[in-house]
């Protein structure tokens, strides 16, 4: 069989940016950026990227072109051929096993894009609240373990066989064509809704009405009332807030009307060339994202998040930047073509990413709107947004679901690509073959993310492969390189071909502090506490009291409550586990959450929501069975293949 | 805007501009054809 290559050094930098790019850089970095510490998140957000992020990068990259060399293009065959002993070809599975998990709830949300970005082109949520598309699409109910959406899961699915058919066409007709095509579309789009977004002035209203328009507002059914408010307002100039505030007398009498009156209101009375929906300008979304929060600097929480948001970014700890790089040729250069794919994905993270998202949320929703900015807002809120944009509304629709797509689409290719290549590569198997493979192992794990609540399969393939498993694997590799393979011999086979000289000083970082720095994120977040303190008014010290309940507030600081304890040296506070921590997350700490803060809503049916948070961790038991079943499937069939090797090697 | 904010915006920026505009500068002045 001949060797597989990349067919330009171009299309591999893109398809390793288009691996890294994913739904993390515009949905999870402004929020990250903005609950933790604004700017100042910055500074521990550059420290990880030198401390680890590129190290990494530059590690996995090395081990993958090593690998290849040996005629591994998959996680197991890779770390066994560095490290010899048996141990690690079945830690190695993790670089299998986690990206066929991650790929089983990525790609449906791949196929929300994708149904996103057609609905919103064809003006579908001019019509639909986008928080009602997407109960339809997801087909959830309230207290049902099961959430089925017929058309949903046909896009799911359809979503499954594009990547299977990109994947069978191999890596320069398939991936490298779609990594030449998404990323620069991706960063195209991204730009054209960033200029636009920015563009978003806060809306001022001045009230020099004359008789026609008076007239005109009456013959629309504007109510006497709000026309005589009006005639107060005659000279003064007012924002969004401040009209609503002024009309708010006159409008409740209107009721049912209200909205559209006031929206008549607006449009006879707003200033040129500001936008009459905004609340705000755009730029001061770029304040609350940016503007730095210095006493944060010093919380682990801070560091921890940082740390944490490089990792993802970055796409370490999957096993599919190895498989990337393992087609690369003995004497290819690594270092640069590495560091060339890592600054773009921190190019569309940091310049795009931040920009595009929370400035409109802000412009639109005001501050208190955004504070839960992110992941489900791309989806249930942003589209109501654009349609602020008149005609152009269902175009940036399609520029930001289409954006996402590309993002969501160069990374799911990546997770395919090393459990095909596995197959290959051990069994023999061809291309399309594998490709058909992957295919039949997802779809038992997709079916079941899709027809059940998101709280049971999908999150937890959320937490434990895409979260948990990617710390373990990067600190088993950042070991392996340094400690196993041996660092001189490490350094040797990063700098074969090295286009850019790497500092003698990452030598030092890559042997002790990537692995310290990675064990220090691995047991803050297996032993994650929910450190809970007293709310205290900083300025006065006293303890913030529930103004209706008369409760005493409390807040959750994490290990920074402990830390904050010792330096102070006052009284730890009590050990509980953390809700989104590794043990927190084991003991179904989340769930438990859940269900009180649901229980204190009067509104909740409390035998239902019981008997829902009980159906959810029986089911969460059946997915743990599922996760760990594919884990020993992957080490049996690992066993198998290096039997097979060893035979032959007699037989011959 | 806030003038912290600005200093930290526009600094990550350049930060992240240049170390990309350096790496593809590299990469195009490079021995090895992009499109190689």
């Amino acid at each position: 069989m001949a060797k597989e290559r990349w067919a330009t050094r171009l299309g591999l930098v893109l398809a390793m940016a288009g691996n890294a790019v994913g739904l993390g850089n515009f949905l999870r970095f402004p929020a990250q950026v903005a609950a933790n510490g604004g700017g100042a998140f910055m500074i521990p957000y550059i420290v990880a990227l030198l401390v680890m992020g590129l190290p990494l990068i530059w590690v996995e990259w090395a081990m993958g072109r090593f690998g290849g060399q040996h005629g591994h293009h998959s996680a197991p065959g890779i770390m066994q051929s560095m490290g010899r002993q048996k141990f690690w070809k079945y830690f190695g599975v993790f670089g299998l096993w986690t990206n066929l998990m991650v790929a089983a709830y990525y790609l449906y949300i791949e196929s929300w894009c994708f149904i996103y970005a057609f609905y919103s082109y064809l003006g579908g949520f001019i019509h639909e609240a986008p928080g009602d598309f997407f109960e339809r699409m997801l087909g959830a109910e309230k207290y049902s373990i099961w959430a089925i959406s017929y058309w949903g899961m046909g896009a799911f699915f359809v979503c499954i066989a594009l990547n299977i058919w990109i994947l069978s066409r191999g890596l320069a007709r398939g991936i490298e064509v779609v990594a030449k095509i998404g990323m620069p579309l991706l960063i195209g789009f991204a730009i054209i809704l960033a200029v636009r977004g920015l563009f978003i002035t806060q809306g001022k209203f001045e009230f020099q009405l004359t008789e026609e328009k008076v007239k005109e507002l009456q013959t629309e059914g504007v109510s006497p009332r709000v026309l005589d408010r009006l005639a107060e307002l005659r000279g003064q100039s007012l924002t969004l807030a401040e009209l609503r505030e002024k009309l708010g007398g006159a409008l409740p009498e209107v009721k049912a009307d209200a909205d559209r009156q006031f929206n008549l209101v607006t449009k006879a009375t707003v200033v040129a060339g500001t936008d009459r929906h905004a609340e705000r300008d755009a730029i001061e979304g770029l304040n609350y994202v940016w503007k730095p929060q210095y006493d944060k600097l010093w919380s682990p929480s801070l560091w921890l998040a940082a740390a944490g948001q490089i990792f993802f970014t970055l796409s370490i700890g999957l096993g599919s930047i190895h498989c990337y790089a393992s087609y690369l040729r003995e004497m290819d250069d690594i270092t640069l073509t590495g560091s060339a794919a890592a600054w773009t994905n921190e190019f569309c993270e940091v310049i795009l990413g931040g920009t595009i998202l929370i400035p409109i949320a802000v412009a639109y929703m005001g501050m208190a709107g955004v504070e839960k900015a992110g992941f489900g807002m791309a989806f249930t809120s942003l589209p109501t947004l654009f349609n602020h944009w008149g005609a152009f509304a269902p175009f940036a629709g399609f520029l930001w679901f289409g954006l996402l797509f590309f993002a969501a689409i160069t990374s799911s290719l990546a997770m395919g690509q090393p459990i095909m290549a596995f197959f290959q590569d051990e069994f023999g198997l061809s291309r399309p073959r594998s490709a058909l493979l992957f295919g039949m192992l997802l779809l038992p794990l997709a079916g079941a993310v899709a027809v059940t609540h998101s709280s049971t399969f999908f999150e937890e393939f959320d937490f434990w492969a895409g979260t948990f498993a990617l710390v373990v694997f990067a600190f088993g590799e950042a070991i392996l390189f340094a400690w196993v393979f041996g660092m001189n011999r490490g350094w040797t086979e990063m700098m074969k071909g090295a286009e850019l000289r790497v500092p003698g000083i990452f030598f030092y970082i890559l042997k002790y502090v990537t692995p310290i720095f990675l064990g220090l994120i691995l047991v803050g977040s297996v032993f994650q506490p929910k450190g809970t303190v007293p709310d205290k008014n900083p300025e006065t010290g006293e303890v913030r009291k529930d103004p209706q309940t008369g409760e005493m507030l409390t807040k959750d600081l994490g290990w920074e409550a402990y830390v904050q304890a010792l330096v102070k040296g006052e009284t730890l506070p009590a050990w509980e586990w953390h809700p989104g921590g590794m043990i927190g997350m084991l003991l179904h700490k989340d769930l438990d959450a859940a269900l009180e803060r649901s229980l204190k809503d009067p509104q909740t049916d409390k035998a239902k929501a019981i008997q829902f948070n009980r159906e959810q961790k029986i089911v969460r038991y059946v997915d743990r069975a599922m996760m760990v079943a594919v884990y020993v499937f992957f080490c049996v069939l690992v066993g198998i293949a290096w039997r097979k090797r060893r035979e032959k090697v007699w037989v011959g | 805007m806030h003038q912290d904010a600005l200093l930290f915006m526009l600094g990550s920026w350049t930060v992240v501009g240049l170390a990309a505009f350096y790496c593809f500068y590299r990469l195009m002045t490079s021995s090895r054809r992009l499109d190689d």
